[in-house]
């Protein structure tokens, strides 16, 4: 069969792991559209309309976009230049400042594609000027600044120092410190596109790539709907999976939604990347992404199998050099996908094609998908496993088995989700809980319910005693004497109740960024709380401490974190009897604690007379 | 074959003291060396002196022995079994102070372990407050001789120098097997480095109130005259030989 090469296909390549894409994304991004004659993706970017009409409007401001790499700050600077009016072939020079006039008063803005690209020399001459117009000392110019997050400071600092500049920069840093947009009086915006929700943003990525109009040259090609389905072209199949499969799209942007709740931010450029090699990836090809010009070759040696989307969504497609260099893969690569699992899933796929417990979900999940599920290869790796006749010591099968667990992971149905126990397919096996609590607190913020806090309090209480104690309405402080080191913790400081008593209690709430904090209130007042970020692996830690394992042995960092919270509880503690006039000093009492026979946590006190 | 004859102990330990100079011993933990530190600190803070080297290398400071505590914390194997042998108050003493009377070491045969019944209610009260200082103690879990043994430092009463005890009768000797003099080169480094000043306030504050709670508590367990029996030894800081 003749094969078709779709322009769009190689276009969408320049998004993938391939070593053009580094600096200088969008310029070049925007030389291959144009070489090639496509639109670039592009999809509603959220503070557009705003910049465009701030600059609009009678009395626009200045504004700065930050973020890290990849962001889209060029991409908005472009955008915004664009929607002004201004000439595309004055901006694909390569100006580093460009200027414009905009509608009203005859103002000028100055687009400033990238602070850190500024000299020295550029910079001393530029920013006294931005200063007067944040300082509303000048209100000719606007401007529009593009920089690095953390080169943004570098600039202000590295110029000579005068009055008006000192109170610029404080202005800048205090905005980036405080995570706020403006300021009042001051003649500035800050845009930190780094903040912006996971959520919002990668369905709009996905969709903006999927439903490109590039893909209709797709439906002249042979292998686009052949008659024979094992015959049908991977990158089609990985599209259409992508574009119409609403597990697999959650799923993914679960995942990518927890690495945003551990603090790990995932650039605009990098989803681009992965969704780019998620479509096309295969290891046995030029860069490892298909091209057109591949595919029949593939489709011949019964190769597509290996197109699977969803190792690609972890980067096996790759190197490994390349893929530990590539951020969305190592954020991704930590759940363990493949690797992790449990033993209904691996029943299911070892036995399940002559265990009769487990045929239907067989028949089901592995059956029901011939092209990445049972394949020809799968089917008879498998059987040569079972009888013990490969000759590899089923190396082969292993590594089969490690793509079956990925692709269940993306395709396990909702109402087996829990029976499949599809969090354990992750080293996250509390992430679906932890999932739970992020909706149910866009819903009902703070969370009160017994049902959720009480493992996690049962794990602070483990962390907090150094005892395996079972306790969980109750909170227990307890130390060793001023050493709060300590790993074992004997002294009983205070219990504090769980739920709502005389301003004591225990709840889940949010942060300024939407992130979740375990919140514990040691009496009435505001001040009387202390907050504990609660990203994903710190629940994950307190989950498996409530559940048996020991605290030190789970992640030494998440213990430090736990223990110096009890400190920091403590403290708050000390000021609350300081202000009840509670002399702690002068009596020589002491409550201990100690595990009975059941588990349950019992005090006594004791005294010692002595002066 | 040759490269080895000539790699001989002396040589090592040239190079070691070229690097180090002879008063940095490698081998003390961190542990030890702070509370070695603070032991001259303590004791030079007590005359007021704390942080200041009146004349360069004259140094010598009067570290603490407390040995009925120590004898009472890490040299007492008895005391379960007195708890397990009879209920009654009073004899599970009385068979606690003959065993100490005769087990302790360092002490003079007129020691005398009495005065702590009239501090606790109980027998069993003492014990436990025995196990957890005992559980806090630094490095307690270790299997060093009983002498080098620290309770943690939650105040001044908690301070002491590691000796070695003679096991049949005989005087406490200070032999620097766990206490070697890098403690006594931090506090002199301290000392020069003019940031004592800065310091002292955050020592003053968390280890040296003698009204600290966890402090009396330590201390109720050593008798009164315990301080001034150390008084008479004072250790003389060299810096140079």
């Amino acid at each position: 069969m003749a094969s078709y090469e779709s322009a769009w296909i190689s276009f969408l390549r320049q998004y993938g792991p391939v070593s053009t894409n580094e600096n200088m994304f969008d310029e070049d991004i925007q030389k291959a559209a144009r070489n090639k004659k496509m639109r670039a993706v592009s999809f509603d970017a959220e503070y557009l309309d705003d910049l465009v009409d701030n600059f609009e409007s009678s009395n626009p401001v200045s504004v700065i976009l930050t973020g890290t790499a990849g962001d889209g700050k060029t991409f908005y600077c472009r955008r915004v230049w664009e929607a002004l009016g201004g000439n595309s072939d004055i901006w694909s020079r390569k100006n580093k400042i460009s200027t414009l006039l905009l509608p009203h008063q005859n103002r000028q803005l100055i687009v400033i594609k990238d602070l850190s690209e500024l000299n020295l020399e550029d910079a001393q001459q530029v920013l006294p000027q931005v200063a007067e117009s944040i300082t509303n000392q000048d209100t000719e110019h606007v401007y529009l600044i593009a920089a690095n997050d953390g080169q943004l400071m570098e600039k202000w600092r590295e110029i000579s120092s005068t009055p008006l500049i000192d109170t610029v920069r404080r202005i800048v840093e205090d905005l980036l410190v405080n995570e706020q947009r403006e300021k009042e009086n001051v003649a500035l915006r800050l845009y930190n596109l780094s903040h912006l929700p996971i959520k919002n943003l990668f369905p709009r990525v996905l969709n903006a790539v999927v439903q490109h109009e590039g893909w209709q040259t797709c439906e002249q090609c042979p292998f686009h709907e052949p008659t024979n389905g094992a015959k049908r072209c991977p990158i089609w199949e990985n599209k259409q999976r992508l574009e119409h499969n609403e597990i697999t799209r959650n799923r993914l942007l679960q995942l990518l939604e927890l690495c945003e709740f551990n603090n790990i931010h995932l650039p605009v450029r990098q989803l681009l990347l992965l969704v780019s090699n998620m479509l096309l990836g295969h290891p046995q090809v030029k860069e490892h992404l298909m091209s057109c010009r591949d595919v029949p070759q593939l489709i011949d040696d019964d190769a597509t199998a290996l197109g699977n989307m969803y190792r690609n969504a972890f980067g096996e497609n790759l190197g490994k050099r390349r893929r530990q260099a590539t951020d969305v893969f190592v954020a991704l690569n930590r759940f363990g996908v493949g690797n992790e699992t449990n033993s209904r899933v691996d029943n299911m796929l070892i036995f399940g094609v002559d265990d009769p417990g487990q045929r239907d979900y067989y028949q089901r999940f592995v059956l029901g998908d011939p092209y990445y599920g049972a394949d020809n290869t799968y089917q008879s790796q498998q059987k040569a496993y079972l009888e013990g006749v490969t000759d590899d010591d089923g190396e082969q099968f292993l590594s089969m088995l490690r793509t079956q667990r990925q692709r269940l992971f993306f395709t396990l149905p909702l109402n087996v989700e829990d029976h499949m126990n599809l969090w354990s397919l992750t080293v996250f096996q509390y992430a679906g809980d932890y999932l739970k609590i992020i909706e149910q607190l866009s819903q009902t913020d703070p969370i009160t319910s017994k049902n959720t806090l009480a493992p996690l309090v049962r794990g602070l209480n483990r962390i907090f005693t150094g005892l395996l104690v079972y306790k969980m309405d109750k909170l227990i402080l307890a130390t060793s004497g001023s050493y709060s080191q300590a790993r074992v913790c004997h002294i009983l400081e205070e219990y504090v109740s769980v739920s709502r008593d005389k301003g004591q209690m225990v709840n889940l709430t949010r942060d300024a960024n939407q992130h979740p904090l375990l919140q514990v209130s040691l009496g009435k007042g505001d001040r009387m709380r202390v907050a504990l970020q609660l990203q994903l692996t710190r629940f994950e830690f307190l989950r498996r401490v409530a559940e048996g394992a020991l605290p030190s042995s789970f992640s030494r960092e998440c213990y430090e974190d736990i223990l110096s919270f009890k400190t920091s509880l403590l403290r708050q503690l000390d000021i609350r009897r300081r202000s009840d006039e509670d002399d702690t000093e002068s009596e020589l009492e002491l409550n201990m604690i100690y595990l009975d026979i059941d588990g349950d946590i019992k005090d006594t006190s004791l005294e010692i007379q002595f002066t | 074959m040759k490269a080895a004859a000539f790699k001989s102990r002396d040589v090592d330990m040239r190079v070691d003291e070229e690097i180090w100079g002879h008063r940095i011993y490698n081998e003390q933990t961190p542990w030890l060396c702070f509370l070695e530190f603070l032991n001259v600190l303590y004791s030079e803070y007590r005359v007021g002196n704390a942080f200041v080297e009146r004349e360069l290398n004259t140094l010598s400071y009067q570290p603490q022995h407390r040995l009925y505590l120590r004898n009472i914390l890490f040299n007492n194997p008895r005391l379960v079994a007195v708890l397990k042998e009879t209920n009654n108050d009073e004899s599970r003493w009385q068979k606690w102070l003959l065993h100490m009377q005769n087990d302790q070491g360092g002490l003079s045969d007129t020691a005398d372990f009495g005065y702590l019944q009239a501090r606790f209610d109980k027998f069993s009260d003492f014990a436990k407050m025995v196990n957890f200082i005992r559980g806090t103690a630094i490095e307690g879990d270790s299997n060093k001789r009983w002498s080098s043994k620290f309770v943690f430092p939650y105040g001044p009463a908690c301070l002491y120098e590691d000796l070695q005890v003679p096991t049949i009768r005989g005087n406490p000797s200070n032999d620097r097997r766990f206490f070697a003099r890098t403690g006594e080169i931090l506090y002199l480094m301290i000392c020069r480095s003019d940031k004592g000043k800065e310091l002292l306030p955050y020592f003053q504050d968390m280890l040296f109130r003698e009204t600290n709670k966890w402090n009396k508590i330590v201390l109720s367990l050593q008798p009164g005259e315990e301080l001034y029996a150390s008084k008479l030894i004072m250790r003389q800081v060299l810096v140079t030989e």
